[in-house]
């Protein structure tokens, strides 16, 4: 059950309360006033001072307490303590040490005056933009709306009255089942809410999540239990709540959490540039936007409109179909040709109601024709539309640029990063080199293995930092292939060569079948491709069984491209991972069975195919192995020099 | 009824005098004893006193005696920003004191109406 409190007692209380902070200041004044008499010559007149002052310590201290200003008051009584014992004294001029106690009270009062006139101060201000949202908006309306919601009947009526003393608008629930429909029709400033109910320990956490899922945000949220221990508080926490607080909280602290919250977002009205060459029509159509809480501008001369656009960044442009200079249609072409604006939506306005020219109309790039006259509520509706489709599209183009950037943050790192492990690495290889083919002072063979082991761990190290190096080359758009005509054929058995000595650790045999067939040439970048046949060659003996086999063909297809293929008898790639296979950092489990690598040679290989127009591709049989190849267009004409 | 709120602070009064309005009575305000006291001579009306403690010249315990020898039995209130025992222990024959902080809203008309129920007349 609600009850909502009508304004009464309370109004006037929070208008005194404001009227009582209002005068704080002068009255702070008229104490330091007072604070300077206390110390002059003549007795009876300090005298005087003193009780002055007493008395507005006095009063302060009752009526601050009044108001609900807890710390006011208690600043004040202890300083009306002092001036009791000095009054009951009956000595005339207060000691110097008195004064300046009094003063550093005075100080502290003048903080808590300032800290509290802040407080009201930022509500008061800031008036809100928008005439139309108000009737929506309770924040635009100055009422500061409250969801209070526990199962205490009595304490909830009391806390209420309180708050609305404070100048809150208080809503009270014993149900929290009841929440949802009043957070949906009115959106409160802030729920304050006991976490557990007769009926459910966690049920006013259950009504939250309910709130967060079936409305897609909940109120900026205050939480009460009756049990203070870190986990009830961590589950607060973890609820999205900004404050926690015991059940039996004084209300002055609620209501000193709820001043210190941010005056809730009024959105940002929409922009809309309004082009007429008729003045009158144009403000016509400003008011009648403006109304609906809308910013615009009002343009006459069609010629001053990048200008204008520039001035005036706005959601979408209101424009006059004819107009004396140029037509609607010409001038919102030349609005598009501007990239800035080429996604800007247009909507035309005109007493046209040839259905055709309409529709040519559109073509030239308006989103939209209104016919004169226009409804008040077509327009609002037809600009608010697109004006907030252009909202959403400059926040998602926000977030990829933001995407962007910090995707490039961490390829800078990357490359930083491999650059500055690379050089202490090659120091540890290097001198393991040394240690190895030192003459002079030979490794006994226990040491030998163990450099052996260094070295082998360095140089994988070192594989590893160069694919990472390169990766971040390749996505900083730094590596530009060298592109030249050449026949593939030396490249081939330099990279066949190179990989012989690890196949044959792994008892792996290769085989390049077409060996004697001859290679057309291609148009590549000859040190690229290298690295890529190099990377799929070593594929093969990495992911190959022990004893297996690797068969390397090539062949002209049909369609005028170069295949290369290198076909593999290890365990094969899954179908549920073939979509993974050139995804960086993927190894496909390949991890687990000990198999080297970093997981990103693929990556690298298909982004430098494709960078030499080239593709790859792949097929692959579970326990009987995979088949890689690569494809370039073949050039015609012979290379114009020889490639080693 | 009406009812008498004196209090030397203004806003205060008109706080008290506004949580009274709110139960249904009718209010008047004095800023201190003297005007207090005129102001109940003058008005046979007045049912009751809501009156401060801590006032400059005649403080709410001597108006309490000033109003208790022309009127016994009158319903007298006293508000204050001390202790409210001690007050009671020195006065036992006030009806109420109450100390002077956010639950006035809430606890004057709770002791008020205690107070009438003592004072059926």
């Amino acid at each position: 059950m609600t009850t909502t409190h009508p304004p009464s007692a309370q109004a006037r209380i929070a208008q005194l309360r404001r009227t009582f902070l209002d005068q704080l200041p002068a009255r702070l004044e008229q104490a330091q006033d007072l604070l300077a008499r206390l110390s002059q010559e003549e007795p009876a007149a300090a005298r005087e001072a003193a009780v002055a002052l007493h008395r507005l310590f006095h009063s302060l201290k009752g009526s601050g307490r009044s108001f609900g200003f807890v710390q006011l008051g208690a600043t004040a009584a202890q300083g009306e303590v002092w001036l009791t014992a000095h009054l009951e004294n009956q000595a005339a001029v207060p000691p110097p040490d008195l004064l300046a106690i009094l003063g550093d009270y005075l100080k502290l009062i003048a903080q808590q005056v300032e800290e509290l006139l802040n407080l009201s101060g930022s509500r008061s201000s800031g008036e809100p933009a928008i005439a139309a949202r108000r009737e929506q908006s309770p924040a635009a309306t100055g009422e500061r709306l409250v969801y209070l919601c526990h199962d205490d009947r009595a304490l909830l009526e009391h806390q209420a009255k309180q708050m609305e003393c404070c100048g809150y608008s208080v809503r009270v629930f014993t149900d929290p089942g009841l929440l949802r429909e009043a957070v949906d029709a009115r959106w409160p400033e802030a729920l304050v809410m006991e976490i557990a109910f007769p009926h459910g320990t966690r049920a006013g956490l259950a009504m939250l999540t309910a709130i967060e899922t079936e409305l897609g945000r909940s109120p900026p949220l205050i939480l009460l239990s009756g049990q203070d221990d870190f986990d009830t508080r961590l589950l607060a926490v973890r609820h999205g709540s900004l404050a926690f607080c015991r059940a039996d909280v004084d209300v002055m602290e609620l209501v000193a959490i709820l001043d210190k919250l941010p005056p809730p977002q009024e959105p940002e009205p929409f922009r809309i540039l309004i082009i007429d060459d008729e003045p009158e029509v144009a403000a016509y159509h400003g008011i009648i936007l403006e109304e609906a809480g809308m910013l615009t501008r009002q343009l006459g001369d069609p010629a001053r409109v990048l200008e204008t656009l520039h001035e005036f960044p706005c959601d979408m442009i209101l424009m006059d179909m004819y107009m004396p200079l140029c037509n609607g249609g010409e001038l919102a072409r030349l609005i598009r040709q501007v990239p800035e604006f080429a996604g800007l939506p247009i909507v035309f306005l005109s007493g046209e109601t040839d259905h055709k020219k309409q529709i040519s109309a559109m073509r030239v790039g308006a989103e939209g024709f209104l016919t004169k006259p226009v409804s008040h509520e077509d327009l609002i509706v037809a600009v608010a539309i697109r004006a907030e489709r252009m909202r959403t599209l400059r926040s998602l183009m926000r977030a990829k640029e933001e995407a962007e950037r910090a995707n490039k943050a961490k390829t800078d790192f990357l490359s930083f990063m491999s650059h500055e492990l690379r050089s202490p690495l090659n120091g540890v290889i290097g001198f393991c080199q040394l240690l190895e083919l030192d003459p002079v002072e030979p490794l006994t063979p226990s040491q030998k293995e163990s450099v052996a082991q260094i070295m082998a761990s360095g140089d994988h190290l070192l594989e590893l930092i160069n694919g990472l190096l390169d990766m971040a080359r390749i996505e900083a758009g730094k590596v530009i292939p060298e592109m030249e005509v050449l026949n593939p054929a030396s490249i081939m058995q330099h990279c066949l060569s190179m990989t012989t000595p690890l196949a044959r650790k792994r008892f792996v045999s290769v085989t390049f079948i077409s060996q004697e067939t001859p290679f057309p040439c291609i148009y590549a970048d000859p040190l690229r491709l290298k690295q890529i046949l190099i990377n799929l060659l070593s594929n093969a003996v990495k992911y190959n069984r022990k004893g297996g086999y690797i068969t390397v063909t090539h062949r002209a297809t049909r369609e005028g491209l170069l295949e290369i293929s290198i076909a593999d008898t290890g365990l094969g790639i899954p179908k549920d991972r073939w979509d993974q296979v050139f995804k960086p950092f993927h190894r496909l489990g390949a991890e687990k069975i000990g198999i080297e690598g970093s997981g990103i040679g693929l990556n690298i290989t298909k982004t430098l195919v494709e960078a030499m127009g080239g593709h790859i591709g792949f097929n692959s049989e579970p326990e009987k192995g995979s088949r890689f190849w690569v494809t370039f267009p073949i050039v015609d004409h012979p290379p114009s020099k020889e490639i080693q | 009824m009406r009812i008498l709120v004196v209090d030397d602070d203004p806003l205060a009064g008109a706080m008290t005098a506004a949580i009274l309005e709110e139960m249904g009575h009718e209010t008047l305000l004095a800023e201190d004893g003297m005007d207090a006291v005129h102001q109940f001579n003058d008005d046979e009306g007045i049912g009751m006193i809501v009156s401060d403690m801590h006032m400059p010249l005649i403080s709410g315990i001597d108006l309490f005696h000033e109003v208790r020898e022309q009127r016994q039995g009158l319903p007298f209130l006293l508000l204050t920003g001390d202790d409210p025992a001690t007050l009671l222990a020195r006065e036992p024959r006030l009806d109420a004191c109450l100390i002077k902080d956010f639950n006035l809203a809430t606890e004057l008309p709770r002791v008020i109406g205690e107070v009438l129920k003592r004072h059926p007349s």
